[in-house]
């Protein structure tokens, strides 16, 4: 199965990120703007301390995706790898439960988890109950047995939904994360696209599009103010949270 | 643009050029440690930002990228701390971190990959920062020392125990894989008999 037995040269080969593809990733302008111009700075405490770190992390995030809707989209867009990788299978209703980490297929993760139960992997008996698909912290979607909390297991787990409930009899679901990749692809170019686009206009394409994507119960949030200096809209992304944020900015030149 | 605290005329063309020379490098290295792409991303604005807070600190050529990538490590682990405030799927998975799940579904759909991918997961979090140092970066021992910190003779020394540690743990993972494939059938036959 394997070519050869050297642990390194097996690792070598299931690295993420191949020196091939290193070399076509391209540095993003804008990033490099925000950065020098104080930008990112600007959003955060300049003294550290316990309580302000977490601020400090977030703020930058908020600021670079926010920035996504300029060039760093680009770097997204060329490249046609992020999509649905993985995904955890819960035997339980319980975070801690024991879970089974597999690629997603082109079926997506309900039918992934259905095939384990299938197979006995978990459960037992090969018999398949009813699944929900969630979103945990990470983003990531975890699949769990529906059997024991019933409609309500995503919100009994404290995560988003990805969907209302379906039971895994059917066809499944599509996939959450193949959705928010739709949405992305459809939205950016039009932000890409525009020197600037307005809070209220960049408001109803982002709902239009997450309705189009199947995402429509994802939250649209003003991170504002937006003022004279930075009266446009870029978005900031929290699959985690199911929120798209809309982000003051200066209008592109 | 503002003016840079150094208040040196330098610090933009010099942090453009590191900037320039080493992003692809540093997105790659939070890329391949992550486990979604917006969060390698956010890595990289955090080391970058606090690259250009301190472009004056920064070595030259080839040192800077492992000062890029000592910055990268710890801006990661703190994203990671972070993270296991939440439901983190990354530390609930049978004690696998992040590196181990961070890979495309069609490699973990590879037997053999999923094999070296969940042995590596096994291994102290030091010993995988040195494996993929080594391996992934191709860093040589002397940028390696550089950022984990130790000194470069030592380095040649853990990467060599951590060679034999992964070796190790992909034969459990094969010797696991083979004695699972064998079960499969018997507990299907026992199914349809039943």
């Amino acid at each position: 199965m394997n070519p050869t037995s050297d642990p390194l040269e097996r690792l070598r080969g299931v690295n993420p990120v191949p020196a091939a593809a290193v070399q076509q990733l391209r540095p993003d302008p804008v990033l490099l703007r925000a950065i020098v111009s104080g930008e990112l700075d600007e959003r955060r405490p300049t003294r550290s301390g316990p309580a302000r770190r977490r601020t400090r992390l977030v703020a930058p995030a908020l600021a670079v995706t926010g920035l996504l809707g300029g060039a760093a989209a680009y770097a997204y867009l060329r490249d046609p790898a992020p999509k649905p990788q993985t995904v955890g299978c819960y035997e339980q209703p319980d975070l801690e439960a024991r879970t089974e980490v597999v690629g997603v297929g082109a079926e997506g993760p309900l039918a992934a988890c259905a095939e384990l139960w299938e197979q006995g992997v978990l459960g037992e008996g090969g018999e398949v109950p009813p699944l929900t698909e969630c979103i945990l912290g990470t983003g990531v979607v975890g699949v769990f047995p529906a059997r024991a909390a019933g409609a309500g297991v995503c919100t009994s787990l404290s995560v988003p939904t990805t969907d209302p409930p379906t039971p895994t009899t059917g066809a499944p679901s599509a996939d959450v994360n193949e959705r928010f990749r739709l949405f992305r692809e459809a939205v950016l170019p039009q932000f890409v696209d525009a020197a600037c686009v307005d809070p209220p206009g960049a408001a109803d394409v982002v709902r239009r599009e997450l309705a189009r994507a199947g995402l429509g119960d994802w939250r649209v949030t003003d991170a504002g103010p937006f003022s004279a200096d930075r009266p446009c809209a870029t978005l900031g992304f929290r699959p985690e949270a199911t929120e798209v944020l809309l982000i003051p900015s200066a209008p592109r030149r | 643009m503002e003016e840079h605290e150094d208040g040196r005329d330098d610090a933009l063309p010099r942090f453009q050029e590191i900037y320039e020379g080493h992003y692809a490098a540093v997105y790659a290295y939070a890329r391949r440690r992550t486990l979604v792409d917006a969060d390698a991303q956010d890595a990289v604005a955090e080391t970058f930002t606090i690259a250009w807070r301190r472009v004056g600190e920064m070595p030259a050529g080839d040192a800077a990228r492992a000062w890029l990538y000592g910055v990268a490590r710890r801006v990661l682990a703190n994203q990671r701390r972070g993270d296991r405030r939440r439901a983190s799927l990354s530390v609930r998975l049978r004690g696998q971190d992040a590196a181990t799940i961070e890979i495309e579904g069609d490699v973990l759909a590879a037997d053999d990959r999923r094999i070296v991918l969940a042995a590596l997961g096994r291994l102290r979090e030091a010993d995988r920062e040195l494996l993929r140092l080594a391996v992934w970066e191709e860093l040589p021992h002397r940028e390696i020392a550089a950022v984990v910190g130790c000194s470069e003779g030592s380095v040649a020394v853990r990467l060599h125990r951590a060679r034999g540690r992964l070796a190790r743990e992909i034969g459990k993972e094969e010797r696991r894989a083979g004695q699972e494939a064998t079960e499969d059938p018997e507990r299907r036959a026992e199914g349809s008999t039943s």
